[in-house]
């Protein structure tokens, strides 16, 4: 894959949930090595969004059309899209109690590894796997003991989402308010984590309300998301003009 | 309707009477007096109290009226002879290295049991109760025996055999006891009477495992009774498994007694039996008892699991800590009752109960009754019963990553039971239940 592939495309999205309409219309185009970061106020449609790429059955999708790597991502069950190299990092992980750390990791990455034409690791391959992959993330030793989530810290829970993306080497991030409730250290070990899979041949989505997080991970597009539609995209540069205007100065200009 | 309903149980109590006293009377000659008094005073209790009716509080969710109904036959020696060579096929537990004493239908069978300890007795009952029935008299006496309960009394009549194990003070054995139950059904259906009785002396250490398995898919019954006597600082970790096909019965009391300090951990797994029932009694009867009650109950189809539990506090400074998980799919239905009785004298008593359960179905149903009675101040209780289906948002969470739907549910159920079965300390047994706990799971919810 090179440079410049299409790795996403929304084409004119329409999507809520329990009958509410909360994306109308959206439009965003992706290519390999680009992150892009959506931001927008609250009830603009950011989560839904994610939900939607994710695969969340709550969520429907009304019109429109999502093509990720030339196929269709919107017929595709979660598991399919996450084999397929899509990952999103949730704003809320969700605790699963009894299941550790290590046993759902190497399940995960063997699925994936298996989807792609790969030898399953054992589990001494998995433990070398991740435990460098830890150091990176400065998680504790007893981590891959420990039950998914279960009585994590807001910022453990939030390096465990960038762990398992470390691992399972997606396509395509989405980065779902990673940044909420981390401290500055934690923040910066997430992005380091995030910046290291930063490649050629994959693309991220940042979808964060602030634009600290953007400090640290230095997008190549910014599109402001109001209303279920993106109002405004530009570079790097917007961010930080949001910062310092707040979105009603893109919102109240629409009327 | 009552009237009828009368009727009818004592026409078929009658039934089961001249049959039972005809299994009794033999007995006389070669019996202590003491002890055949004691049968026919247990089949006169059975005959006053008859089998439980669902108006019965403690048996108001399991309706046992199919065990009535069928002419059961009191299990002999005859039907334990020329057993097959594979009879321990079915059998769980059977690599873990232990003393194993095993039974055939109650039946004691020699040539089958293994028994490496020397210390102590660890044997069958029937030979005993013709030689040193003052010992046995004096166990008697101590285990505080409770016959009124119908099962309970029936199994006091009716029993001739059943494992033995007389544990003498500071002693910790090298391996655990496994006491083997195998039901061989034949033309008629069988009932096994077995009863156990375990005696564990002061700052001894005993592993027990207590297993009942079928050896084919024929109807039975099996009415089991079991009493631990557990003497001051002694440490007692009882694992029953309960792996009966699915067309039999199997009802059980394990009643235990403690002395201070004595630490128990008793585990109760039930997988098997058309309708199966497990009451653990216990009497916390000395300060700075530590006791752990933990229980996975799993039905498919439309198994009844019930258990029923009752722990008491009589002194003070004792911990009694319960966890019991459910999973039901089908049509299953499961039952748990547990009682905390804190007596007056039982000042710093700290119990806590949780029962929670899986629904896998909209035809399974849970009927949980947490109850706690404390008649002493400063005491610390809690309990808590949850009903719920599989999470979605973990469900969601994991296949996000590339875990299939089945496999996530799996993931999931397996979780719910295993949070039990990580407080078991031995760890081989632990690991055997976990085996055991999966491979019930992948054959009777590999549709979910």
């Amino acid at each position: 894959m090179n440079n410049g592939q299409i790795i996403l495309e929304i084409k004119n999205l329409h999507a809520g949930i329990e009958g509410k309409k909360i994306l109308k219309g959206l439009n965003l185009t992706i290519k390999a090595g680009e992150v892009h970061a959506i931001m927008g106020p609250n009830g603009s449609g950011k989560s839904t969004l994610s939900a939607v790429l994710a695969g969340k059955s709550e969520y429907e999708v009304i019109e429109g059309e999502v093509i990720y790597m030339g196929k269709n991502l919107l017929e595709m069950a979660p598991e399919e899209r996450a084999k397929e190299g899509v990952f999103l990092a949730f704003q809320y992980p969700v605790e699963i109690p009894g299941v550790n750390c290590a046993y759902f990791l190497k399940s995960a990455l063997n699925e994936v590894r298996k989807y792609r034409g790969l030898s399953e690791l054992d589990a001494i391959e998995f433990l070398n796997l991740a435990k460098e992959k830890m150091k990176l993330l400065e998680l504790p030793e007893d981590f891959l003991k420990r039950s998914v989530n279960e009585g994590f810290s807001g910022g453990e829970k939030k390096k465990n989402e960038i762990f398992q993306m470390i691992i399972l080497e997606p396509t395509l991030a989405i980065l779902d308010e990673t940044d909420s409730g981390l401290d500055i250290d934690a923040l910066r070990i997430v992005s380091e984590g995030i910046n290291q899979m930063r490649k050629p041949d994959k693309a991220q989505l940042v979808i964060t309300h602030y634009q600290r997080l953007l400090n640290y991970i230095v997008p190549d597009f910014v599109h402001v998301l109001a209303n279920g539609q993106i109002i405004k995209s530009g570079g790097k540069e917007l961010a930080l003009e949001l910062e310092e205007h707040g979105y009603d100065w893109l919102t109240n200009g629409k009327g | 309707m009552n009237k009828v309903l009368v009727q009818t149980k004592v026409k078929d109590l009658n039934h089961f009477n001249e049959h039972f006293k005809k299994a009794i009377e033999p007995l006389e000659s070669s019996y202590p007096e003491w002890l055949f008094n004691l049968k026919l005073r247990a089949l006169e209790q059975f005959n006053d109290i008859g089998f439980p009716a669902q108006d019965d509080e403690d048996w108001r969710f399991t309706n046992i009226s199919p065990i009535e109904k069928i002419h059961w036959k009191i299990a002999t020696k005859q039907s334990v002879q020329n057993l097959p060579e594979d009879i321990l096929k079915n059998v769980p537990f059977l690599n873990i290295k232990s003393n194993r004493l095993v039974f055939v239908n109650g039946f004691y069978i020699p040539e089958l049991s293994m028994i490496t300890e020397e210390l102590g007795f660890i044997g069958n009952l029937e030979n005993f109760i013709k030689g040193d029935s003052d010992t046995l008299k004096k166990i008697y006496d101590e285990s505080g025996l409770a016959l009124n309960d119908a099962f309970c009394a029936l199994n006091m009549a009716l029993s001739t055999d059943g494992a033995l194990i007389l544990i003498p003070p500071n002693i910790k054995l090298s391996k655990p006891v496994h006491i083997v139950h195998i039901s061989l059904g034949s033309d008629s259906s069988i009932m096994s009477v077995p009863q156990h009785i375990i005696s564990v002396g002061r700052h001894s250490n005993l592993i027990l495992f207590e297993t009942y398995s079928n050896y084919s898919a024929d109807t039975t019954f099996t009415n089991a009774f079991t009493r631990i006597i557990a003497n001051n600082g002694a440490v007692v970790e009882h694992i029953r498994c309960q792996t009966e096909n699915q067309n039999s019965y199997n009802i059980a009391t394990t009643q235990s007694c403690l002395g201070e300090s004595v630490q128990l951990s008793l585990f109760s797994i039930a997988l098997g039996g058309k309708i199966s029932r497990h009451t653990i009694k216990s009497r916390l009867n000395g300060e700075g008892i530590e006791s752990v009650f933990g229980g996975i109950y799993m039905a498919s189809d439309s198994q009844l699991n019930d258990h029923y539990l009752v722990v008491e506090h009589i002194k003070p400074r004792c911990i009694s800590y319960e966890y019991f998980n459910g999973i039901l799919s089908d049509k299953a239905r499961g039952v748990f009752n547990g009682r905390i009785y804190v007596h007056p004298n039982a000042i710093k008593t700290d119990a806590k109960q949780t029962n929670k359960n899986l629904l896998l179905s909209d035809d399974a149903v849970i009927n949980s009754k947490p109850q706690l009675e404390i008649y002493a101040d400063d005491v610390k209780c809690t309990h808590g019963a949850t009903v719920g289906r599989l999470d979605q948002n973990a469900i969601f969470y994991l296949r996000s990553r590339g875990i299939n739907i089945n496999d996530a549910r799996r993931m999931l159920i397996w979780a719910f039971a295993s949070e039990i079965l990580d407080h078991i300390n031995n760890q081989e047994c632990r690991e055997k239940l976990e085996k055991i706990v999966a491979d019930w799971l992948s054959s009777h919810f590999a549709n979910i």
